[in-house]
């Protein structure tokens, strides 16, 4: 009768077991499907380059003519695909992408979407610049410059696809262009552009050239930003609300050469030329994403514990009786890790805790001076000087290389100036973090891939360590289970260097995989499949080292009850789903916790040994540590962001560290902490 | 116990499962063995391959002989790792000891001190500034300085001191020893399972350790490169290989690899008991 009831509290108990788990792989997906959609829909304004949209209105007639043959149509689209691919595209990841050709009266709309464009050529030179993070970059004061007066760089010689050269800078025709404050019209001279805080100045905004000639059957062009307009330039541009502005073409005079059949004449040439300044602003999408699951997962945490869900899915027989004695044993705990023995099936009251219990409360180790106000307590530093001595080398070194540091965060809130050091730099808020959360800014990209990688880690690696322990501890033959454990339990030592060279040898071009499957594919290359590579050789590495927690908790479990559960006439996989998993429910609970809380790590290692540098593959997998890391070698100006970002990082992970590690003491088994 | 049929099937099932494991562990870096000591040609004509046709020691002769870098990373990696472990280890002993005395004035700020550090971190860029701060930028110290104290250990060490019975040092006590004396005589010695793990620990993670290298050394000081990182750069740059006719960049490459893996693949199964018992001091128990 009493087995019975074991059987089915077991039963139950595996039954919220998986439940649990259940729960986690739906918060895991949760976390990543927001962040993923945060990301994503930003995708539009990922670069703080003017990604956006745009309309080109093409004058019906001229365009027919130009088209020939072809419908108008057919050539615009061949137009513009023509432009993506000059500009990077490809067809996994367009740089421009028409959306649709509307029809009026006189022009053929063109709707392109605008994303990631750092370049954008050809058609006549049509040139959208990025200047990010303008800092006084003298290519653009000199454009700009060059501008105001129309002579310079903005009116050298151009040279256009369908070989004609064009040189604009002669007397007549020339263009001078300022800039136009956006608020209130007033005209702005280009050098207060480059100065002035509101535009340029110090501020993160962002400039975009445009240039084209020549292209007398385009009417006008209409852009739309992912950003505020601040200011843009006096020649041609109106403004249609804030984000957008309409530009029209002017007129001006120039030589002409046509590189075909070298002919060199002066005539007419229609010139849209200028510039917008962009203020990104926060990706208020992704920060109310943030605040949202924050609040849920917290709203949720405090249910469970309220609820006692967690405590009643973990509660066995022995932490029940375990409960009792702490409540009535007096025991100062001085360690905060207990010391286990490798598990046995002798009693587990081998507890081994920093020092046994003793009638008269806890045995100094030290001959105690009596009392411990302040004159005593001098005496005990007297008499313990050679124990500072041998505390020294390790505090030092903890002062220095862990210490300083933390107090090196304060970064975040500053913008690193090298000559000024840490402390001397200038302090600015949380402007930082503003660079990092808003539209454009790398968060949103950093924690999707972060939590997806380490979602997908979790998700096939746990799993497989679980199974794998399960699987072993089958094996009754001594020699065969050193050997797989073994095998398994190497790749952990190994450096993601090693596996990186072990990469090389399956996906180089001619490595094993393209081999055996006979495909040319260039994995190196190509986006598509790198989580999935990434993934894998995590598994591989750590898998095998994961069963060891498993297997430990496994040889704990009571081997009377396998047997009295085949004597009830259990067979094997009965036994599993009743004696195995049940028992090893505490041990899956702590792990799955543990592993929640590492949501946030990641394993910059791997993806800086593993992901070719730079190019659309590492932008796909870049995580936080990643980002931090490569930021060293970048310019000190971005130290402060890169240093906010790792703060934000640690803030999180341990938030979520110490919050299950909470969760984990309310189940009464014992915890890190 | 008579075995049922299904439970034969599935134990015939399970070993062979096991087996295919133990193949996908072991095969990928047999792979990179078989690789190393192939010939050229057969590596230009077939890829790398499991089988080897046409053995020849000509991608190690070149590591060795037309790279005075190789050797030398060699030695730096072992400089750096021996003193990494016996700093680590005396250093990390010596605070578990002193934060383990009862009476201590200041054992719970001091325990509570480096417990922190295993929270919370300043992290890469804050660490960086400091480590060159110091000086010690291009500098073999830079790799061992900032590991060499560690949380972790410390708490290890000190879980398995309280395991050593306080009679001991009671009678040390008597005896006239200094708080010195007993952690070297007493302590260290009783100590030796949780010292071989550690030890054996830090030489691992140390031998492995390059992003350390990465931003630390630059590219004038590559005599000071360690030889994890060195493989790097030889995976990532054909120019470091030779990549001729004569000489398979693959072969090199993998060559390089293997070096740098044999001490931990040649001890590891030896000593495999201390690493699995640093992993469970600390975990639950049913």
């Amino acid at each position: 009768m009493r087995e019975n009831q074991k059987n089915s509290s077991a039963i139950k108990k595996t039954r919220r077991g998986i439940v649990l788990f259940i729960i986690s792989v739906v918060a895991i997906f949760l976390l990543s499907a927001c962040s993923a959609a945060a990301a994503d829909s930003t995708s539009m304004t990922m670069k703080k380059d003017g990604s956006g949209q745009i309309h080109i209105s093409f004058d019906k007639t001229l365009i027919a003519d130009k088209a020939e043959a072809e419908s108008a149509e057919s050539f615009i689209a061949a137009l513009v695909d023509q432009v993506d691919t000059m500009s990077g595209g490809t067809p996994q990841n367009h740089k421009l992408k028409l959306k649709s050709i509307d029809e009026t009266a006189d022009s053929f709309v063109a709707k392109i979407d605008l994303r990631r464009i750092y370049n954008l050529s050809g058609v006549g030179d049509f040139r959208f610049s990025d200047a990010a993070y303008y800092k006084g970059d003298s290519g653009d004061v000199a454009m700009l410059a060059g501008l105001q007066d129309g002579t310079g760089a903005a009116f050298s010689a151009i040279n256009i696809l369908n070989g004609k050269q064009i040189d604009p800078s002669i007397s007549e025709g020339k263009i001078a262009i300022n800039g136009i404050d956006a608020a209130d019209g007033a005209q702005i001279s280009c050098a207060d552009i480059i100065e002035n805080e509101k535009y340029l100045g110090k501020k993160d905004n962002n400039i975009f050239f445009f240039r084209a000639f020549d292209l007398e059957y385009i009417n006008e062009i209409e852009i739309t930003f992912a950003a505020d307009i601040v200011a843009y330039s006096s020649e041609g541009i109106t403004l249609v609300d804030k984000n957008t502005v309409r530009i029209t073409p002017s007129t001006i005079r120039a030589k002409v050469k046509d590189v075909n059949n070298m002919t060199n004449i002066e005539r007419d040439v229609s010139c849209f030329m200028g510039f917008v300044i962009i203020q990104p602003s926060p990706n208020s999408l992704l920060i109310g994403g943030f605040v949202v699951l924050g609040l849920g997962i917290g709203v949720l945490i405090f249910f469970a514990i309220k609820k006692k869900w967690f405590s009643k899915l973990f509660r066995t027989e022995k932490s029940r009786a375990a409960k009792k004695e702490k409540v009535s044993a007096q025991n100062e705990a001085a360690t905060s890790v207990n010391s286990q023995n490798l598990a046995s099936d002798v009693s587990t009251e081998l507890t081994v805790k920093s020092e046994p219990p003793t009638p008269s409360g806890a045995a100094a180790q030290i001959p105690k001076i009596s009392g411990s106000n302040f004159a005593q307590k001098l005496r005990r530093i007297k008499r313990d000087k050679s124990l500072y001595l041998l505390l020294l080398p390790g505090l030092v070194l903890l002062l220095i290389f862990n210490y300083t540091p933390m107090f090196g965060l304060i970064l975040s809130f500053k913008e690193y100036d090298v000559g000024r050091g840490i402390f001397g730099s200038e302090w600015i808020g949380f402007d930082n973090f503003r660079t990092l959360f808003r539209a454009g800014g790398k968060m949103g990209l950093l924690f999707k891939n972060t939590v997806g990688l380490a979602a997908l880690r979790f998700l096939v690696g746990w799993p497989a360590s679980v199974i794998l322990a399960l699987l072993l501890n089958e094996v009754h033959n001594k020699v065969f289970k050193r050997t797989i454990q073994t095998a398994s339990y190497l790749p952990y030592f190994l450096s993601w260097i090693t596996i990186s060279g072990i990469l090389f040898n399956f996906l180089n071009d001619n490595g094993i995989v393209n081999r055996i499957f006979g495909i040319d594919h260039k994995w190196f290359v190509e986006t598509d499949h790198w989580w999935g590579i990434l993934t894998i050789t995590s598994v591989w590495k750590g898998a095998g080292w994961g069963t060891i927690m498993f297997l430990a908790g496994l040889a704990g479990i009571n081997s009377e009850l396998y047997e009295a559960s085949s004597i009830d006439g259990a067979g094997k996989l009965a036994q599993v789903f009743h004696v195995t998993l049940p028992g090893l429910m505490p041990v899956i609970g702590i792990s799955l916790i543990m592993n929640m809380g590492n949501l946030v790590r990641d394993d910059f290692e791997q993806i800086i040994a593993l992901v070719p540098t730079g190019g659309e593959i590492y932008s796909h997998t870049e995580v936080f540590g990643s980002y931090i890391f490569n930021a060293v070698s970048d310019s000190p100006r971005y130290y402060g962001v890169a240093t906010a970002a790792g703060l934000f990082q640690s803030l999180l992970s341990m938030i979520l560290v110490v919050g299950s590690n909470y969760i984990v003491k309310k189940t009464d088994n014992p915890a890190f902490f | 116990m008579r075995k049922s049929a299904g439970e034969k099937t599935f134990t015939v099932f399970n070993y062979l499962l096991l087996t295919v494991l133990i193949l996908v562990f072991a095969l990928p870096y047999l792979l990179i063995v078989a690789t190393s000591l192939t010939k050229a040609e057969s590596i230009f004509e077939h890829g790398p391959s499991l089988i080897i046709r046409g053995l020849s020691f000509e991608s190690y002769i070149y590591l060795f002989t037309a790279q005075d870098l190789f050797l030398n990373s060699v030695g730096v990696s072992l400089f750096v790792t021996c003193i990494t472990v016996v700093l680590s280890v005396f250093v990390n002993a010596a605070y578990a000891y002193v934060v383990s005395r009862k009476g201590f004035v200041g054992q719970k700020f001091f325990s509570i001190l480096i417990l922190i550090t295993m929270l919370f971190s300043g992290g890469t860029i804050p660490g960086y500034i400091v480590t060159t701060g110091l000086g010690l930028k291009n500098s073999v110290w830079a790799l061992i300085l900032p590991g060499i104290i560690s949380a972790w250990y410390v708490f290890l060490i000190r879980s398995f001191f309280s395991t050593i019975p306080d009679s001991l040092d009671e009678a040390a006590r008597l005896d006239g020893a200094t708080n010195i004396r007993i952690l070297i005589k007493i302590y260290m010695p009783l100590s030796k399972p949780i010292i071989a793990t550690i030890a054996l620990y830090t030489a691992v993670a140390s031998w492995n350790a390059w992003t350390g290298a990465m931003l630390y050394l630059d590219s004038q000081h590559k005599n000071l490169y360690p030889l994890s990182y060195l493989v790097r750069e030889i995976i990532n740059d054909s120019n470091l290989t030779g990549g001729t006719a004569d000489i398979a960049a693959d072969g090199v490459k993998n060559a390089a690899v293997v070096v740098s893996t044999l001490p931990i693949i040649l001890v590891y199964p030896f000593l495999q008991k201390y690493f699995i018992s640093g992993v469970l001091v600390g975990s639950i128990k049913e």
